[in-house]
Formats: C-alpha cells, sequence, structure tokens
C-alpha cells in the first residue's frame, strides 16, 4: 500500500506513473523557478551572447556583424552624442510619438463611428482587408510630389497607416460588451454618455491595449521606413546612410538602438495596460 | 440612439450591436445588402478623385480613365508582365515557407505550455523591431540574391503565423486531451485526429493574415534592392514621376493580393464553421 | 464473495500546497454496481475520479482495478466528462466510432457497433449530422454511445449531466440507467445533484468539504429497474433528506473557506 518496502514495487510504483501521458499535465508557472518572462529576458541574452561568440571566433566576418559588445558600445557613444541625439533621434522619436497618439485618437474615433452607424461599417469593412495589401508606402511619394518631403507626408502616411488597426481592434473591444452587461444597461436607463464612459470604453480597454500596442510597432515602422527610404534626416535615414557608406558599425548600433525604443515604448505601454486593468484577472 | 429601450423590440439598438459569429450565421444577408454601402463609398471616392484630378495639373494627379488605360497598356507590355510573374513566384516560395514553418513551429513549441509562453513572449518582442530596420541585415548575411527577397517576405509573415498557431494550441480543451489519454491513442493519432483538427481554423486565420504580410514584405524588398518585379517596376516609375503608373501599380498590386486573401478568408470561414461548435 | 472491480486504497492527492483529497479508501463492486459521488464543490471528487481514470497521478495510495494496479488509462475504463467530447468535425456516427478506431477495430465492425450504440442511445437518424447541429443533451448521448463501444467493464461519468437543465438531466439518467442495464458495466457517478444520486445509484458516498473524505455510504434499496415515477417517492425523499442533512454542514465549511477564514 502506502509504505514502500521492497524495491520491485518501487519500480512498479514510478513507472506507473509515467503511463500517464504527457500533454495531460497542469500547466507549470516557473521553471527552475523563474516566470516565462524571465525565460525570454534569458533568450535574448543568449542570442546575443551567440553573437558576440560568432563574430570573436571569426565564424561569420566584421563586415557583416559586430560583437554584440561592440554593438552596444557604438550604440551608447551615439546616444550620449548630442548631436545624434538633437539631430537624428528626438525628431525621430517625436515623430512617432505624434503619429501613435493621432492614431489611437483617430482610430477610436472611428472605431466609435463604426459601432454606431451600421451602414458606415458595412461601407467600409471591405477596404479594411485591402489596407494591409496596398503598398501604401508607395503612395509616399505621390505625397512628397504634392506636399513636398518631410515630417508632415511621414506623419500622413505613418498615421493612416497605423490608424486602422486601432479602429478595428477598438471596434472589436466595442462589440465585445457581455449581453447581460448591454440588458444591465438598458435596464437601468443608462444615458448614451454615461453608457460610454462606465461601459464601453472600460470593456473595450484589453482590445485598445492590443490596437494601441500594434500601433506603437507601426508608427515606428513607418516613420522609420519612410526615412530609410526616402529622406535626409532621421533615425531611419541614418541606418540607411551607414549601410550605403558600409559602416556597419553606425548601421547595427542604429538597428540597436530602434530595437531599444521598440522594447521602452513595449514595456511602457504594457505598464499602462496593468494599470487600468488591475481589476481583471490575470489572462 | 440611447441604450435605454426595450430589449428585445424590434428596434432595439441593443441587439443590432451585438455581431453574431460567424460560424452561427445561417442564413446570408441578402447580396445587395452587403455590397452597396461598399459600392457607395467607392463610387463617391472615384468621384471626389476625378474632380480633383480635373482640378490639378494632369501630370500630378491623373484621371481614373487615364489610370485605366494605363493598367491595360502595362498589361500588354512583356516586361511588365515578367516582373508581374517574378513577385508572383517569389511570394508563392516565401508564402509557402511561411505558412508550414509557422505551423510546424507552433504546433512543436505549443505542446508545451510554458515554452510556448516563453516562445510567444519572445515572438512578441521581436515583432516590434520594424522589419525594415532589420532589412540591411539581411542584405549583409545573403546578398543580393532572390534568396534575400524571399527571406524578407518570410519575415513578414513568419511571426504572426507562428504567434496565432501558439495561442491555438492553448485553447484545445483539456477535456478533449483527456479523452484521448483515457483511449490511450497514439501520439500521431493524438496529433492528426484531435490537434490538427482542434486548431485548423486558427491556422487558416492565420494563413489569411500572413498572406498580405508575406506580400508587403517581397514587395519591399523588390522596391529597396530588387532587380525584378513588381517592385522593381514601382520605384522606376516613382524615380520618372509616372504618376498614372505608379496608382496603377497599387491597384494591380492591390489587386492580385486581394484575391488570394479573400479565397483565405474563404477557407477560414469555412473551417470555422466545421471545426468550431 | 467476489472481488471487488475497483480497489481503492488511501488515495489522496495535493496540488502544491492544497490538499485535494485526504486518504480515502473504497470498494466498487463488480457486475453492474452503480456507485454516485456526491459532495460540495471543490471538495475533490472529480479528482477521485480521474485519478480511478488514469488520468492523473495521486500523491499516494494506490487503485487496483480487477486486481491488476492501476498505471494510467486503462482499456476496460470509459470515461465520459462534464463538457461534451464530441469532436465537432466528425458526425454522430464517426464520433462513435473513434473509441474503436482508436484501438484499431476493421471498420465493418465499428461502423456495425457505431450504429447498434447509435441506436441504443436514442440517437437513430441523426448519424450523418455535426455535432454543431444538435443539442447539448443529444451530444452528451453521442458521448455516451462512444464510451460504451468498447464494452466497457468500468464507466466513469464527471458530472456528465452537469450543463443541462433539469428535466433533461432527469430524462438522460433514466436513459442511461435502461441503457447501462443492457451491460455489466460499473459506474461511478459524480454529481452535484443530490436527486439524481439517490434516483440512479446503489449506493451513494457523500464527500466532505476540501479536502474530500468520504463521510458516508448510503445503500439505496430501491428495487430496479428504477422508472420515473420513483422521483416524488418518500423513499427517495428520506435518502435525499439524509445526505441534505450532512452536506449541509459541509457546505456551511465550504462557505466559511471561501469567506478566507482558515478552514
Amino acid at each position: 500500500m502506502t509504505a514502500v518496502a521492497d524495491p520491485a514495487s518501487t519500480r512498479r510504483h514510478t513507472s506507473s506513473r509515467r503511463a500517464i501521458p504527457k500533454y495531460l499535465g497542469t500547466a507549470r508557472k516557473t521553471v527552475l523557478g523563474m516566470r516565462p518572462g524571465v525565460w525570454a529576458g534569458i533568450v535574448f541574452v543568449v542570442l546575443g551572447a551567440l553573437i558576440e561568440a560568432a563574430t570573436r571566433f571569426g565564424l561569420v566576418d566584421r563586415a557583416t556583424l559586430l560583437p554584440m559588445t561592440e554593438i552596444v558600445g557604438r550604440a551608447t557613444g551615439l546616444l550620449l552624442s548630442e548631436s545624434f541625439l538633437t539631430q537624428t533621434l528626438v525628431p525621430t522619436l517625436q515623430l512617432i510619438l505624434i503619429s501613435f497618439v493621432l492614431a489611437v485618437v483617430l482610430g477610436v474615433l472611428i472605431a466609435y463611428g463604426l459601432w454606431r452607424s451600421s451602414f458606415f461599417r458595412r461601407a467600409v469593412e471591405p477596404y479594411l482587408d485591402l489596407y494591409y495589401v496596398l503598398p501604401t508606402f508607395a503612395l509616399y511619394p505621390i505625397l512628397v510630389l504634392l506636399i513636398g518631403a518631410g515630417p508632415v507626408s511621414i506623419l500622413i502616411l505613418s498615421v493612416t497607416f497605423s490608424l486602422v488597426v486601432v479602429a478595428t481592434n477598438t471596434f472589436v473591444g466595442f462589440d465585445s460588451v457581455p449581453r447581460a452587461v448591454l440588458e444591465l444597461s438598458a435596464s437601468l436607463r443608462l444615458k448614451h454618455g454615461a453608457y460610454l464612459r462606465k461601459v464601453l470604453l472600460p470593456n473595450a480597454v484589453p482590445a485598445m491595449a492590443v490596437g494601441a500596442r500594434l500601433a506603437l510597432v507601426y508608427s515606428i515602422v513607418m516613420v522609420l521606413a519612410t526615412q530609410f527610404i526616402l529622406s535626409t534626416e532621421g533615425l531611419g535615414h541614418f541606418i540607411s546612410f551607414a549601410y550605403d557608406n558600409y559602416d556597419v558599425a553606425d548601421m547595427y548600433a542604429g538597428v540597436f538602438i530602434t530595437c531599444l525604443i521598440a522594447l521602452v515604448g513595449s514595456l511602457v505601454l504594457t505598464g499602462v495596460e496593468r494599470r487600468l486593468n488591475r481589476h481583471r484577472r490575470s489572462a | 440612439m440611447t441604450p435605454a429601450t426595450l430589449v428585445g423590440s424590434k428596434t432595439d439598438p441593443l441587439l443590432s450591436r451585438v455581431r453574431v459569429p460567424i460560424a452561427y450565421t445561417r442564413k446570408k444577408p441578402r447580396p445587395t445588402a452587403t455590397m452597396l454601402p461598399p459600392a457607395v463609398v467607392g463610387v463617391v471616392l472615384l468621384v471626389i478623385w476625378q474632380i480633383i484630378a480635373t482640378l490639378a495639373d494632369s501630370d500630378l494627379v491623373p484621371t481614373p480613365a487615364a489610370v485605366v488605360v494605363q493598367t491595360v497598356e502595362n498589361f500588354q507590355d512583356p516586361d511588365f508582365l515578367a516582373n508581374l510573374l517574378s513577385t508572383i513566384k517569389l511570394v508563392t516560395i516565401a508564402y509557402v515557407v511561411t505558412v508550414v514553418l509557422g505551423t510546424v513551429v507552433g504546433f512543436a513549441v505549443g505542446t508545451v505550455p510554458f515554452l510556448n509562453h516563453v516562445v510567444a513572449l519572445s515572438l512578441f518582442v521581436l515583432y516590434a523591431i520594424p522589419n525594415v530596420v532589420l532589412f540591411p541585415i539581411f542584405l549583409l548575411f545573403l546578398g543580393i540574391t532572390e534568396t534575400t527577397q524571399i527571406a524578407f517576405g518570410f519575415a513578414h509573415g513568419f511571426i504572426p503565423m507562428t504567434l496565432v498557431v501558439l495561442a491555438a494550441m492553448n485553447t484545445i480543451p483539456q477535456t478533449r486531451l483527456m479523452l484521448a489519454a483515457s483511449l490511450r491513442v497514439p501520439t500521431r493519432t493524438l496529433f492528426w485526429r484531435i490537434t490538427v483538427p482542434s486548431i485548423l481554423s486558427s491556422i487558416t486565420t492565420g494563413m489569411r493574415i500572413s498572406f498580405g504580410l508575406v506580400f508587403i514584405g517581397v514587395v519591399l524588398g523588390e522596391m529597396l534592392f530588387g532587380q525584378a518585379g513588381l517592385g522593381v517596376e514601382l520605384v522606376l516609375d516613382i524615380s520618372l514621376g509616372r504618376m498614372g503608373d505608379i496608382i496603377s501599380l497599387v491597384f494591380v498590386i492591390a489587386v492580385i493580393a486581394m484575391v488570394p486573401t479573400g479565397l483565405l478568408r474563404a477557407l477560414e470561414v469555412r473551417t470555422t464553421g466545421r471545426y468550431r461548435l | 464473495m467476489s472481488l471487488p472491480l475497483v480497489q481503492i486504497s488511501d488515495i489522496s492527492k495535493s496540488f502544491g500546497d492544497t490538499h485535494a483529497l485526504a486518504p480515502t479508501s473504497l470498494d466498487i463492486g463488480e457486475g453492474g454496481e452503480f456507485v454516485s459521488l456526491v459532495g460540495p464543490s471543490g471538495c475533490g471528487k472529480s479528482t477521485l475520479l480521474h485519478i480511478v481514470g488514469g488520468l492523473v497521478a495521486p500523491s499516494a495510495g494506490t487503485v487496483s482495478i480487477s486486481g491488476e494496479p492501476l498505471r494510467g488509462p486503462r482499456d476496460d475504463t470509459s470515461i465520459v466528462f462534464q463538457e461534451s467530447t464530441a469532436l465537432p468535425w466528425r458526425t454522430v456516427q464517426r464520433n462513435a466510432e473513434f473509441a474503436l478506431e482508436s484501438k484499431g477495430v476493421a471498420k465493418k465492425e465499428r461502423q456495425r457497433r457505431a450504429l447498434e450504440l447509435i441506436d441504443l442511445v436514442g440517437l437513430r437518424g441523426f448519424e450523418r449530422h455535426y455535432p454543431g447541429q444538435l443539442s447539448g443533451g443529444m451530444r452528451h448521448r453521442i458521448d455516451l454511445a462512444r464510451a460504451l463501444s468498447t464494452e466497457p467493464d468500468l464507466l466513469l461519468a464527471d458530472e456528465p449531466f452537469g450543463a443541462l437543465d433539469e428535466q433533461t438531466r432527469l430524462a438522460l439518467g433514466f436513459e442511461l440507467l435502461r441503457v447501462i442495464s443492457t451491460t455489466n458495466c460499473s459506474v461511478i457517478f459524480v454529481t452535484h445533484s443530490i436527486v439524481e444520486s439517490v434516483i440512479l445509484s446503489d449506493r451513494v458516498l457523500v464527500m466532505s468539504a476540501r479536502p474530500g473524505r468520504i463521510i458516508d455510504d448510503i445503500r439505496v434499496e430501491i428495487p430496479r429497474p428504477r422508472t420515473p415515477e420513483i422521483v416524488g417517492s418518500p423513499e427517495v425523499g428520506r435518502l435525499v433528506d439524509r445526505i441534505w442533512g450532512q452536506l449541509r454542514t459541509e457546505s456551511d465549511k465550504n462557505m466559511r473557506i471561501g469567506r478566507g477564514t482558515a478552514a
């Protein structure tokens, strides 16, 4: 029974556990005491270490890849250089931020419109699929010819590209109010404004957070891409210029800084989202 | 319209806002009802375009008619057709690789929930890095070849595809797995008879999403350094300022991409209806 | 006295710090004994069932079925779950065949047996329907057909009618009795419905609040076959009253646990 005296029954005891398939086990919360987030961090550290090793040991030549430490070193140097900051980084960050904010605000407004008017929704829906397949950056040259190169055309392009994802996600959020809550609101005779503030928007926060995070990614992509292709300033241009001039160090440093921007932006957004969702169970 | 009307009445605005999931839709609304509003919007946009074109300099803003003419001319040009085929070829290869690898990785990683979580997090972080910025790295490693373009397209679609599959692996009902365990099914039966059908609708969703992304990735790659393909055409037109060609090309690209997207969406709806309760 | 079919000895289960199941021992007889497990939610009755089904390893103790110590899921045991496990992409018939298919039974044979069982559970005419087109109660019948297709000697049912309304549940309960009576299968039936447990079983095991222990083992002397008339009978009422009395104390304990007081 419970007291396991002889080795034979011990062996049977342990082997009996293996007949239960592995895929049935409950999901572990930590492995070796660390949560998934920490492990993801470890993944990136290992990646950096691999890059370091590959370059130092000559597996990849220095014209193609530089050691991680050198990349980080150069990036730090750039971040400390005033000219880089004021002429390249800060203007780019400003563009990204403005694009992001505009995309979120306009996206939410459009989602509201879609939600209010079913005609509008039916009219616009088919074009939304179309949106992601259009090479929108191809319209950039047209904009340049019409308005001139510069921040305004970059912003127009970036905002239009990013607001769609905010709109679609927010709309899904608006649509997801549980039936029981809808009926409760009706029975309480909530006025429209109150309904918006107390039910619709709070319910849509997780969906809006998803949209916002994507809008940030797309804003970064669009701003940097347009700077890359056709611009004379900004971080995107910096990377492109470095590539054209075979300046591998600057190029990778620029890429690294872009990754940092994306990462920091994501973390900030996640932090804000957590704050807003404090009352919810963790997914 | 405030929510304070009778729930259940015919004019209940609440009911009209409750969207019915695709799988439960029995009757399709009349075709005219679905097609009319977008058609109206389309017509309005065309009219606005025509007005702007008439008012502005014809070099800068071609009329819709001019664009149509240009498109027809392009399709009779063998060079254009060669570029078109080149792009289609590259997109197809990149797409197949994306779907297959995304699904395989999703399956392999998804079976262990913890691993699933770690990999999904890592991919999500990687996703935030703009591909365009990684693009010079691709060039450095792979040079200016077709493989680079395929890799670029792949890089655009792989992460969303894998994330969708990983998310789906988390949603297989535990009771279904317990059923399989209680029947002591061999692993391959579990895989083909339970796991794959359970996440098939998500796979088709991922297929639809990643197609557009892969397509754009390939075209973008062609624009940046390609030697053949629609991207090259586009860059040429941009550098020569041929507005009519640019707009025509943008629409052609959109249409070419829309056809498979439409088919994939139909596939997605079909599998969702059939493979989910 | 024949050997009991299922022998559970000092089985206990803990999930980390949570004690789900206190050391429990019981025996379940052969030849169609119908045993119910009733108890407040969270008392570990489902856990016990999963252990007997070989899906969960106990923290201590052993289970023997037909004299064999249990190592994992067993071929002659069938399990029916609270949610219907009818695969949505298969027709009713293909679902009923699923268990036999997994065991490698030949096509003709498994089709024959599946059709037989579909008829037995009252789904004749729906062979080509998909689960999505059927009601919840009908989906549970699919599960039952599949579970019985392997001619098990032990059927484990984990609150199988839990998600259904009262009338359907009672009706299906009597259906289950009718179907089981044609076999020699013993049943362990987990439920939170006291009435259901009395109506269906030969024995009712009452479990305490977490960590679950068996606090009573009641014989239901109502003769078989059981018919719907007994639902309001005094005999049933008496037994329900007795069980309810015990469970009330246990439920109170459960509510106090829920409010954060130390249990």
